[in-house]
């Protein structure tokens, strides 16, 4: 499935940008010029060849703490995809074979969890359980579950009614064996967009918390933080809040393009639309320029 | 079939370019708006009938002048609520509700003599009884945010309707400070009798030049001029609309918009920026400041060693703080008073000095190796957090680790005035009695005492010896300089520096008197 999401245009971009984010991830900090935690001029100084994204509210060199930030700020979208893929996709599988109390329970727990505010619920947890990242990051990844609970347990109850189950299941097939052979090819699709989209909403909402004041705690860099700090001086600075909006932006597109991709290589329509792009590419198709297709009223066409 | 795959990220794309071009542009406009804003600014009308719209940064959840903390606060409460006195641009005692004041010999007793015919907004009377009733309050409600204030008056004797006698446990002439601006902003018996809860949360009743129209919590609030206020021909304005919780980041924009034409505690990043565009700015110490300090508790471990704390004010660079984030309007103190302050003590500058060496060398002689010494900092996480950095930064460089531990302002108070931090950073903007002030850094029963009970036994001598002089002898302000010598030498206080605490308004303002923390609106016109 991935390799196949990578062979259409939407997958090759996100290839590119978050294959950029994951290397800031992971090399970010080794890159860093300067410090990131150590004043290394006067504050608020604008691009200049030593400091070239400039210097922040405290004198710290820009590039430096994107870099090092880059870290935090992904493995905390990644911690939360983590725990809501966890809460969430496993109870919506369960919840399609575990008998009506165990469907009826969950179902009464995630609508209770949508209704939740956001941003409130995680500040909630975090004055309940302290201010740091495991913390923020939890709440937000139980909130976001719901997602998880709801595309896996659609896809497993459109897979549960199908023929080749009931078959399979007639034939003394194990519970097991069935979810390892029908299920997981007609889940993960659906889950691996929900994945992307998460992660996305993951980086925004840490930067959102950031923004607050919760999780994250200065001086520790974080994209999101960064913006946040960035904002207050704007008046000074203003194409200041660009870098991180750009980075931020930048991952969060590629997660999204990222799911577009997987949605459009997945099942019939994306095996026909592959196997048209591999015709198109053997020259076993040829497209007419301005063809023209008439139809009468009331003619029909097929 | 490429062009619909690409249709979307292609809209994508689109969309986010336009929308970071119209960042881009509107970044490039925003600082040169000034003209075209200029026409907005000046929505107020001329004199009387003039309405004022003030954005203010912070919430103000209490509005019964006896439980409200903050004395930054008393910017808010004088618009519905006046004092018994107020102050003059030299910090001297003015009549306000009260005409004046006199003691008895002993300096044991000192009678008040209020203005004939007072009324609160209610209608009911101003008379010493309600005087008294409201001291009462103060000195004896449990959610009293002022009893250690008037923890000096015994009882109070009603000698007719206008004279009030305070008796008092001991010779102290700091009183009629206590009774001036934020301590003594009346509120209303009828009231409070009536229904307490309602006085401090949506209904407040004072006597003050404004009355409330609407209160709308954690949001706004708009007052009107008071006919039966005791000044009232001297007063000009007709609406005071405050806007709660405005976000500092947008004051600026919002004085230029013409949302405000009056904004308070604009940023220090602001000020030149607001000068530069035709904007009225008040950065004058005089008129209000800020002092900015770090609390060690004495009473816990590595605090609890005089040499730790000697390396700990070796350490703090406060030059570099002020140089680094001051913007150029902030100052390094080791005091926690600015310049044109009374209680300004110039012979402790020479005291202090930035000496990383000899705080590593402290340290070493306390038995701390470098790194050995960890503590969480606390503080305020709306606040903004650049000094406790640059603080951190400067304590790491002499080993001693720092982690900022921001927390929500009820969290950070249970901590603060629990006295359980070990260190902490937080701000106060002053008090009307200096003495008072000094107190509370470093006195047994002082809030901004991280340390408290602690307090040495050299302040608590130096200060019965202070209250003992009456406030216009000669010998007055050398005994409270006196006084700032010793808390700061002795205290757990560390200040860092001073800076004023800024307001702007529209070239349409003719300005506020020059009185410290405190906006009296007489006098105030709005072309």
């Amino acid at each position: 499935m991935l390799r196949n999401a990578i062979r259409v245009p939407s997958g090759r971009i996100a290839a590119v940008l978050l294959g950029i984010v994951f290397f800031l991830a992971i090399f970010g900090p080794v890159l860093a010029p300067d410090a990131p935690n150590t004043t290394v001029g006067a504050q608020l100084q604008g691009p200049s060849g030593a400091h070239l994204l400039g210097t922040d509210y405290v004198g710290r060199d820009v590039l430096s703490r994107m870099l090092a930030g880059s870290t935090l700020s992904v493995l905390g979208a990644l911690m939360v995809v983590v725990i809501a893929f966890v809460v969430g996709a496993i109870p919506g599988l369960l919840s399609v074979y575990l008998g009506r109390a165990f469907e009826w329970v969950s179902l009464r727990v995630v609508d209770t969890m949508i209704a939740l505010p956001f941003l409130v619920f995680a500040v909630a947890m975090t004055a309940l359980l302290g201010n740091g990242v495991v913390q923020s990051m939890f709440a937000v990844g139980i909130l976001l579950s719901p997602v998880f609970f709801r595309v896996a347990r659609s896809s497993a109850l459109s897979v549960a009614r199908s023929q080749y189950v009931e078959a399979a299941t007639l034939s003394g097939a194990s519970t097991a064996w069935v979810m390892r052979k029908h299920f997981l090819a007609k889940v993960l699709p659906p889950i691996s967009i929900a994945l992307s989209t998460t992660m996305a909403t993951g980086l925004v909402v840490i930067a959102s918390l950031t923004f607050l004041g919760i999780g994250v705690q200065p001086p520790t860099a974080t994209w999101g933080g960064i913006l946040a700090a960035d904002l207050q001086y704007i008046a000074i600075q203003p194409l200041a809040p660009l870098v991180p909006v750009v980075v931020i932006l930048a991952a969060v597109l590629g997660c999204n393009l990222f799911a577009d991709a997987v949605r459009d290589v997945s099942g019939e329509a994306g095996r026909q639309l592959l196997n048209a792009r591999a015709a198109k590419k053997a020259g076993r198709v040829t497209r007419v320029p301005r063809a023209r297709i008439g139809l009468r009223k009331g003619g029909e066409l097929g | 079939m490429k062009r619909y795959l690409l249709r979307r990220p292609i809209r994508t794309f689109a969309v986010s370019a336009a929308i970071l071009a119209a960042y881009v542009a509107i970044a490039a406009i925003g600082g040169s708006s000034a003209a075209a804003n200029s026409a907005l600014r000046s929505s107020a009308s001329t004199g009387t009938g003039a309405t004022v719209n003030w954005g203010y940064y912070s919430d103000e959840p209490d509005w019964d002048p006896v439980v409200v903390g903050a004395t930054s606060a008393t910017q808010l409460l004088s618009l519905i609520y006046e004092p018994l006195f107020t102050l003059n641009a030299q910090g001297e005692i003015e009549p306000a509700l009260a005409t004046g004041y006199k003691y008895n010999s002993a300096g044991t007793a000192v009678t008040i003599t209020l203005r004939k015919g007072l009324t609160f907004q209610d209608g009911s009377p101003l008379d010493a009884a309600a005087v008294a009733f409201d001291i009462n309050r103060a000195k004896t409600q449990t959610n009293s945010a002022l009893t250690a204030d008037y923890a000096d008056i015994k009882s109070e004797t009603v000698l007719s309707a206008t004279q009030l006698r305070l008796n008092l446990t001991q010779v102290d002439y700091q009183i009629p400070f206590i009774l001036a601006n934020r301590t003594s902003l009346l509120a209303s018996e009828k009231a409070a009798k009536a229904n307490l809860a309602g006085l401090n949360s949506d209904d407040p009743v004072g006597a003050g030049p404004f009355k409330l129209v609407k209160l709308v919590p954690d949001s706004e609030l708009t007052v009107e001029k008071w006919s039966g206020y005791w000044d009232a021909k001297d007063i000009h304005v007709q609406t005071v609309n405050l806007f709660l919780q405005v976000n500092p980041a947008t004051v600026l924009s919002g004085l230029q918009s013409g949302t405000y034409n009056f904004v308070t505690s604009l940023p220090a990043q602001d000020i030149s920026l607001a000068r530069k565009d035709g904007l009225k700015v008040v950065a004058n110490t005089a008129a209000g400041w800020l002092a900015d300090f770090l609390s060690l508790n004495f009473n816990k471990a590595p605090f609890n060693n005089p040499l730790v704390v000697q390396a700990v004010e070796d350490a703090i660079n406060r030059k570099q703080l002020v140089s680094q984030l001051g913007f150029g309007v902030a100052t390094a103190s080791v005091q926690p008073f600015p310049t044109t302050s009374p209680a300004y003590d110039p012979s402790l500058n020479s005291v202090y000095s930035y000496d990383p060496a000899k705080a590593k060398q402290l340290l070493a002689k306390a038995g701390y190796k470098p790194g050995q010494i960890s503590v969480p900092l606390d503080l305020v996480s709306s606040l903004n957090t650049g000094g406790p950095e640059l603080i951190q930064q400067q304590l790491k460089a002499v080993g001693i680790n720092v982690t900022i531990v921001p927390q929500t302002i009820t969290a950070f108070y249970a901590g603060y005035y629990g006295k359980t931090d070990q260190l902490a950073f937080y701000g106060y903007v002053g008090r009307d009695s200096k003495v008072e002030a000094l107190n509370e850094h470093y006195g047994s029963t002082g809030i901004l005492n991280l340390s408290a009970p602690r307090e040495t036994a050299q302040f608590a001598a130096a200060e019965k010896k202070l209250l003992a002089i009456p406030i216009t002898a000669a010998g007055y302000e050398p005994a409270l300089k006196n006084l700032t010598k010793i808390g700061v030498e002795t205290g757990s206080t560390i200040t860092v520096y001073t800076e004023p605490n800024a307001y702007a308004t529209t070239s349409a303002f003719s300005g506020f008197p020059l009185i410290d923390g405190v906006f009296r609106w007489n006098g105030v016109t709005v072309k």
